[in-house]
């Protein structure tokens, strides 16, 4: 069975048809990576897979055979997991409580556990030192590996990245990108929306190319840089390569 | 001579202290939670909700304080509630400066960083955990100046308490005044302890906001 | 008791309308003294480094961390002792500018320091004395920010008038205290005047919405 599989979803805010008939699957441990230029329509498809967008107007999307519109809130944001462009850190809490405390919340972890497992999780990002900082004294890159680890702590199946690095300073976006590609290589599966084209090149298992809400080209990495078939698709490319 | 005057004057005003700081107290906790579920209301994303709220606050911003604790000392025996002058006078300041609470607090939650809100929501807490654990926080923390502010506004409020018969500081004073005839040094005395009470809480409401300010800053 | 309200305000309505009409007045009235009053104190304030501003900043401070009943009886029960007789309207509409020209003085004074220092400095630099720089430099500057509060400032008056029930004046709140004695429907009475209050205040707010959307700004938004 596919891991995931959207049909035909449409998608409308108010009357801007923002998401057109888009389709796709993936198996697990894949990492589909999804690209356009803005307005494309990206952001608001993994958005309307947790809910954060939507609902749809038309179409379908499921995970492991289960339809998402009908799974419960609690298993949903338990199996899936977001990554944001701004981290989105709880800024009143500690870096250690950011991870700790949705843990003891949603999945009911003694404090112990939940302090454990954070504090693990900020040893394999290299930011166990921080723990008691507050998110506003750390980088963006750090900021963003914090966030990785608020969600991994969560233990889901599917992770979505959201333009991770857009909002960093160039010299950051190699940790977090780092971070991504032990996730990867790991075996995670994940959906990220970027421009890092280094990162979809070299871990992606397939490129979803969007333009105003279509799905235009789906293609591995090999294929979609080498040899892409739409005219549309070499535009982009060809100005996000080399501009 | 004149001096004895001041301190049985200063004695009888000063008597009145304590029925302000039980009725500051008493009320502010109340008005407090009416302000945090009216200011939850009026940034709720139900048109019902925020129209309710909405109305709340501008009842209470339209009425006048003294007009209103009349309403309820005359409304409540008509109900047959009967509860006693200083109980319709912790409702009356609690529910009118609720309203005023109520705004203090939906600006404050308009304001909260809508991007912390989704992450909550992404990693699964529910409604109730998200308020009380990702936006109110933040939120009381950043409006307490404000509404310590508000708190000053309730002393103030407490002199018009005495025309449901409550002997507190301005009563007070004013029959020390129809006694003495001496209304510039009484009243002085009166005003006296008004202002320390105010002044003491807006003192209070500058520490909290350093520490506040530091806390977000840690930063 | 909607329909007894009802009816109680159409059987009294001149007690009603007298006590509205006088509470507009002394509101108006204040309005205008406090005005002048507080304008002048909130550029004094600003301006002086002397002695005049530090008793401003003074009167300001009082009023601000003192009931306005206690300013209300201050003046009612002083003024005699002075010598000065008033009539009990009269004594109101004093107390109404004492306490609002200290508010109309800090929203000046507050207005006039949101200009940016960068204001005066070109001015000195220009060789401008004080009093223009005041009159045609920061004053101006300042009216956008200052106008708005002002106009909530009346709102704030109407319901300031209420206050003078203790003093005997015959307004709103009065009215309803006097018909209640004589019909014994206190609650009914208090009613109509609270309708009276809230209508008032709607009027009012929806005047000074117009006002300002022709005069180009508001005081929701912030400039």
């Amino acid at each position: 069975m596919t891991f995931f599989e959207a049909r035909n979803v449409n998608l409308y805010f108010g009357s801007f048809h923002v998401l057109r008939d888009v389709s796709f699957e993936f198996g697990k441990g894949d990492v589909l990576v999804v690209c356009g230029p803005s307005g494309s329509g990206k952001s608001t498809l993994i958005r309307s897979i947790n809910r954060l967008a939507g609902p749809l107007a038309s179409g379908s999307m499921s995970i492991q055979g289960c339809d998402l519109k009908s799974l419960p809130r609690r298993d949903l944001y338990r199996r899936i997991g977001m990554v944001f462009q701004r981290f989105n850190l709880f800024q009143h809490l500690t870096v250690l409580e950011n991870i700790a405390l949705p843990q003891r919340r949603v999945l009911g972890r003694s404090r112990r556990e939940a302090a454990d497992r954070a504090r693990a999780l900020l040893d394999r990002v290299g930011l166990v030192d921080k723990a008691e900082t507050y998110p506003v004294r750390l980088s963006g890159g750090q900021q963003q590996r914090v966030a990785i680890c608020r969600t991994l702590a969560m233990e889901p199946e599917l992770l979505l990245f959201d333009e991770p690095t857009s909002a960093l300073d160039p010299e950051m976006v190699g940790e977090v990108l780092q971070v991504m590609r032990g996730l990867a290589s790991g075996g995670m599966t994940m959906i990220v929306v970027t421009h890092e084209m280094g990162f979809a090149r070299e871990l992606g298992t397939e490129i979803l190319f969007m333009e105003q809400g279509q799905v235009v080209e789906r293609a591995p990495p090999v294929d979609f840089f080498a040899s892409p078939r739409e005219a549309r698709t070499r535009a982009f490319l060809d100005q996000i390569l080399h501009h | 001579m004149i001096f004895s005057l001041v301190y049985d004057a200063a004695a009888l005003i000063l008597s009145g202290m304590p029925i302000v700081i039980v009725l500051i107290v008493s009320a502010f906790f109340p008005a407090l939670a009416l302000g945090v579920v009216g200011g939850l209301m009026g940034s709720s994303n139900s048109r019902v909700l925020r129209f309710i709220a909405a109305i709340y606050v501008y009842i209470f911003r339209s009425v006048p304080f003294l007009m209103f604790i009349f309403l309820i000392y005359y409304g409540l025996p008509y109900y047959n509630i009967d509860i006693g002058p200083v109980s319709t006078a912790i409702i009356a300041l609690s529910l009118s400066h609720g309203a005023y609470m109520t705004e203090i607090i939906r600006g404050g939650l308009l304001g909260f960083d809508k991007g912390q809100n989704e992450a909550a929501i992404a990693l699964g807490f529910t409604l109730t955990q998200r308020l009380r654990d990702i936006v109110l926080p933040p939120t009381l923390m950043a409006t307490i100046p404000s509404l310590l502010g508000q708190a000053i506004l309730m002393v103030k409020d407490t002199s018009l308490v005495s025309v449901v018969g409550i002997s507190e500081l301005t009563r007070l004073g004013r029959e020390v005044v129809i006694r003495t005839n001496e209304p510039f040094v009484v009243f002085t005395i009166v005003a006296a302890a008004y202002f320390v009470l105010c002044f003491g809480l807006e003192l209070v409401a500058r520490r909290l906001e350093a520490r506040v300010r530091r806390i977000m800053s840690r930063q | 008791m909607f329909t007894t309200a009802y009816d109680l305000f159409w059987q009294y309505r001149d007690v009603y309308l007298r006590g509205l009409a006088n509470a507009l007045t002394a509101a108006a009235l204040g309005l205008v003294l406090s005005l002048c009053v507080g304008v002048l104190a909130g550029i004094v304030r600003f301006s002086s480094r002397g002695i005049a501003g530090r008793i401003i900043g003074i009167y300001v401070s009082v009023v601000r961390n003192t009931p306005m009943l206690v300013q209300v009886y201050f003046i009612y029960f002083g003024l005699p002792a002075l010598g000065i007789t008033l009539s009990a309207f009269a004594t109101g509409v004093v107390a109404l500018t004492f306490n609002s020209g200290a508010y109309i003085a800090e929203i000046t004074r507050g207005g006039l320091a949101a200009i940016p220092q960068g204001q005066t400095e070109a001015a000195m630099a220009l060789g401008l004395n004080q009093r223009v720089l005041l009159a045609r430099v920061l004053v101006p500057q300042a009216a956008p920010t200052v106008l708005p509060a002002i106009t909530g400032q009346f709102v704030q008056l109407i319901k300031d008038t209420s206050l003078l029930y203790t003093i005997a004046v015959l307004e709103i709140t009065k009215a309803a205290d006097d018909v209640g004695n004589e019909t014994y429907q206190f609650l009914e009475a208090y009613l109509v005047s609270c309708v009276i209050y809230v209508v008032i205040c709607a009027v009012l707010n929806l005047l000074v919405d117009q006002y300002e959307r022709r005069a180009g700004f508001s005081r929701h938004r912030r400039v």
